[in-house]
């Protein structure tokens, strides 16, 4: 790829002169007529090579390139790279704006980014003015692991968020549903959200509705802002020696709905909201403007495994992630591949929290496969049986073992009755 | 009742390919091999809805049956779970019928019990102990180990029994469990027994279980299927530590813990011959046997040409795999086959064994 006007002209010298050794080659009649041919056909590759870079770059610099459209994760480095050239901008140009010296940039790009962090790429997507996401328009896009940043407001197309369902559960009313959802986002989640909180890092097999995600995080986020300011949510501290608690309470037959008071206690607020449509939510990991970490959950699966996989997996979050550098929100979907480090620290941290690793190595139902068996392990560690009936059931790939353990049912109504009783007083 | 390290104790139901089976090893075969018999429950009649024989008609037939295909050979005897706790005629439980016509028949059987047994079976296996005097067989399950009080529960059954640790065979009954990955199975299974105490207290110590499915998830003609029983039990042995007791080696032959008659009227068995290698069962499979029962001699021949047979003389199995190739003996039963190579497989596990030995 050709990176600024220097190697530009440096490769119109070299494609000429490439072209000029072709013609030599052509005119040459004392070689072998199949060792010219091999010359011919390397040199017209090489020659070609050269010129659709050149092309390339000429197209980027004529500035009809539009960066309004979504990218994958995966193209970021070269989008970036190109939208710098595009905007006119050289390496230099680059690192002033950024405040960094040219030969940063210029290492950036020569590694397509790979030395970078991922605050410094956000850092240079907000200063290209590129928004990162998946193509939410595409279904076949890939989605594994996309990172959504909007970088201003005013990118808001406040026509495309579920405007219907929205209404529907009552969060928004009026004859202009677009309005009364702008309306209730800056009253909701604050007016930084577009900036601030839509940095999101989502982990999915799916493409998500970027616009349901969104519209799904200002609800949590508004729920959220009441229960904080209800005054009686306890300090939090980036200490997680009291989870042990709530490894208790899975034992309990009211767990869940006591888990959140646990966690109101420890100063983390959880919020149950169903996912809207177009989204695969299971639960994510948030800062409210107030600085609680929120842990929202969707419910999507009613069964007690699955509650608490989940919301230890937020946990992680909020304990490994929240607090670091990057300033991301995480929103976790079930069906999301394996292959990202901070979605696999999750998971470990949630597994380990739950069964402790040298106590998971000891249980002997992951072998045995009965229920009498799960139904002992789980007395001997004390947690729920489901806890280990899902896990063996994620272990061993199978979703039709131990039905009779996982806890089918028993979760949303839990907080559907509590919600039940506090509109009846 | 004498267990050597090299015996094979094979789990068996005593239906009539398996007994056949036992029958037909040779006796240099049958020096090592100590049966686990379990009195299989009584077959269902599907057309009547109701069990085909009483507890009585069922049991009757076992004494004379069990002295004339095995003798005065060792073995354990148990009783399945599910009649263990049923009345013959007079009233007696089946064990203490069982053990009380072999006393007059003459053997060398040991009566087996567990932690779920009722007091009532306890107690009449107590009363054979005594009598007999040839010790005491209790199968403990993967379950029961996994208990914490495990080992409390044990020494009290023993004491009840009025036996002491060095006249009690343990058989550490694994039914179908999941076996990968090896390693961590037999880490988690040594922690547990463990917890048992000093092992080597015990007369005998066996490690039994089966990697036979319950349906062979293979489509015709066949293919292989992992022992992965057998494959475990080298891991979990490599992996005792050099004071623990190395136990011996069982399994369920070429049959699921789980396997139970079904309605016959229903299902149309295909032609099967299971013939067991070092690491893994070679399975060939046909249509409906009674469609084609011919098919069998394409299946023997398919197993004699592959290059794994191992001979017609290497059991009476094998010869008759040879022969069927042949087509100088027919396709018999399914019954048939089942004998076949269970008395294959009970051949090539005592070498198996050998060889381990040989190697160790």
């Amino acid at each position: 790829m050709i990176f600024s006007d220097r190697q530009y002209a440096v490769s119109m010298e070299q494609a000429n002169k490439l072209k000029a050794a072709l013609g030599h080659v052509h005119k040459d009649n004392e070689k072998h007529e199949r060792l010219r041919k091999i010359e011919a056909k390397a040199l017209e590759s090489q020659v070609s090579d050269i010129e659709r870079e050149i092309a390339d770059y000429e197209l980027l610099k004529s500035g009809s390139v539009s960066f309004t459209e979504s990218f994958s994760l995966g193209d970021l480095p070269r989008v970036l790279i190109q939208a710098r050239i595009a905007q006119g901008l050289s390496q230099t140009d680059l690192a002033e704006r950024l405040r960094m010296k040219p030969q940063q940039v210029q290492r950036y790009e020569a590694t397509e980014y790979m030395s970078a962090s991922l605050s410094r790429i956000i850092e240079v997507a907000d200063a290209l003015h590129v928004r990162v996401s998946q193509s939410f328009s595409s279904a076949q896009a890939p989605a594994e692991n996309a990172l959504y940043a909007w970088s201003d407001a005013g990118d808001v197309d406040w026509s495309r968020f579920p405007l219907r369902e929205m209404a529907k559960r009552g969060w928004i009313r009026g004859a202009n549903l677009a309005e009364a959802a702008r309306s209730y986002f800056f009253s909701a989640a604050g007016p930084q959200f577009a900036t601030a909180l839509h940095r999101k890092k989502v982990r999915s097999g799916n493409a998500p509705d970027e616009f349901s995600l969104l519209a799904w995080q200002a609800r949590v986020l508004e729920i959220a802002r009441i229960e904080c300011e209800a005054k009686d949510i306890g300090e939090f501290q980036l200490n997680d020696s009291w989870l042990s608690e709530l490894v208790v309470l899975t034992r309990d037959h009211d767990g869940p709905i006591k888990a959140r008071e646990c966690l109101k206690r420890n100063g983390i607020v959880l919020v149950v909201e169903p996912h809207l449509p177009g989204t695969y939510l299971d639960g994510a990991a948030m800062l409210s403007p107030a600085g609680h970490p929120v842990v929202a959950l969707t419910l999507r699966y009613d069964r007690l495994d699955n509650f608490w996989f989940v919301l230890f997996h937020e946990l992680g979050h909020v304990f490994l992630h929240l607090f670091t550098a990057l300033r991301l929100d995480f929103f976790d979907e079930e069906d999301g591949t394996g292959n990202d480090y901070v979605e696999n620290e999750a998971d470990k941290f949630a597994l380990d929290r739950l069964i402790p690793e040298v106590l998971w190595k000891q249980c002997l139902s992951r072998f045995a496969l009965t229920e009498e068996a799960i139904l002992i392990d789980a007395e001997r560690i004390g947690v729920d049986p489901s806890i280990i009936a899902g896990r063996i059931r994620k272990e061993r790939g199978n979703y039709q073992m131990f039905n009779n353990l996982i806890g089918s049912g028993s979760v949303r109504s839990q907080f559907w009755r509590i919600e039940n009783d506090s509109h009846a007083r | 009742m004498i267990v050597t390290p090299d015996s094979y104790v094979p789990s068996l139901r005593w239906r009539q390919g398996e007994y056949q089976a036992l029958a037909s090893l040779s006796d240099v075969a049958k020096s090592r091999v100590i049966p686990f018999i379990v009195i299989p429950e009584i077959e269902f009649d599907f057309e009547e809805w109701c069990d085909k024989k009483t507890m009585q008609e069922h049991l009757e037939p076992f004494p004379r049956r069990f002295k004339d295909k095995w003798g005065m050979r060792p073995a354990w005897i148990d009783i399945h779970p599910k009649v263990q706790s049923q009345k013959m005629d007079d009233g007696k439980l089946p064990i203490a019928y069982v053990f009380d016509e072999l006393s007059v028949l003459g053997n060398k059987a040991v009566p087996v019990t567990s932690l779920d047994a009722t007091a009532a079976i306890n107690a009449a296996v107590a009363k054979i102990v005594k009598r007999d005097g040839r010790g005491l067989g209790l199968r403990l399950r993967i379950e029961h180990v996994m208990k914490p009080g495990c080992k409390t529960a044990l020494d009290a059954l023993i004491l009840a029994s009025g036996v002491t640790p060095d006249q009690v065979d343990l058989i550490v009954d694994l039914g179908a469990p999941n076996y990968q990955p090896y390693t961590d199975f037999a880490d988690a299974l040594i922690y547990a027994l463990s917890l048992l105490g000093d092992l080597s207290v015990f007369r005998s110590y066996v490690l039994m279980g089966s990697a036979y499915p319950e349906t062979v998830p293979l489509d015709k003609p066949g293919g292989e299927l992992p022992r992965h029983d057998w494959l475990f039990y080298k891991t979990f042995v490599g992996m005792l530590g050099p004071s623990m007791r190395v136990p011996n080696y069982g399994d369920y032959t070429i049959v699921n813990p789980e396997f139970t008659p079904k309605d016959m009227r229903l299902i149309k068995a295909g032609g099967k011959v299971v013939y067991t290698l070092p690491a893994s069962w070679f399975i060939r499979k046909g249509g409906a046997f009674r469609d084609s029962p011919t098919q069998m001699h394409d299946h023997c021949k398919t197993i004699v040409s592959s290059g794994n047979f191992r001979g017609a003389s290497f059991s009476d199995g094998d010869s008759y795999i040879d022969q069927c190739a042949k087509h100088l003996k027919g396709p018999s039963t399914l019954s048939y086959w089942k004998r076949v190579a269970i008395n294959h497989h009970i051949t090539h596990v005592l070498d198996d064994l050998a060889m381990t030995a040989l190697a160790a």
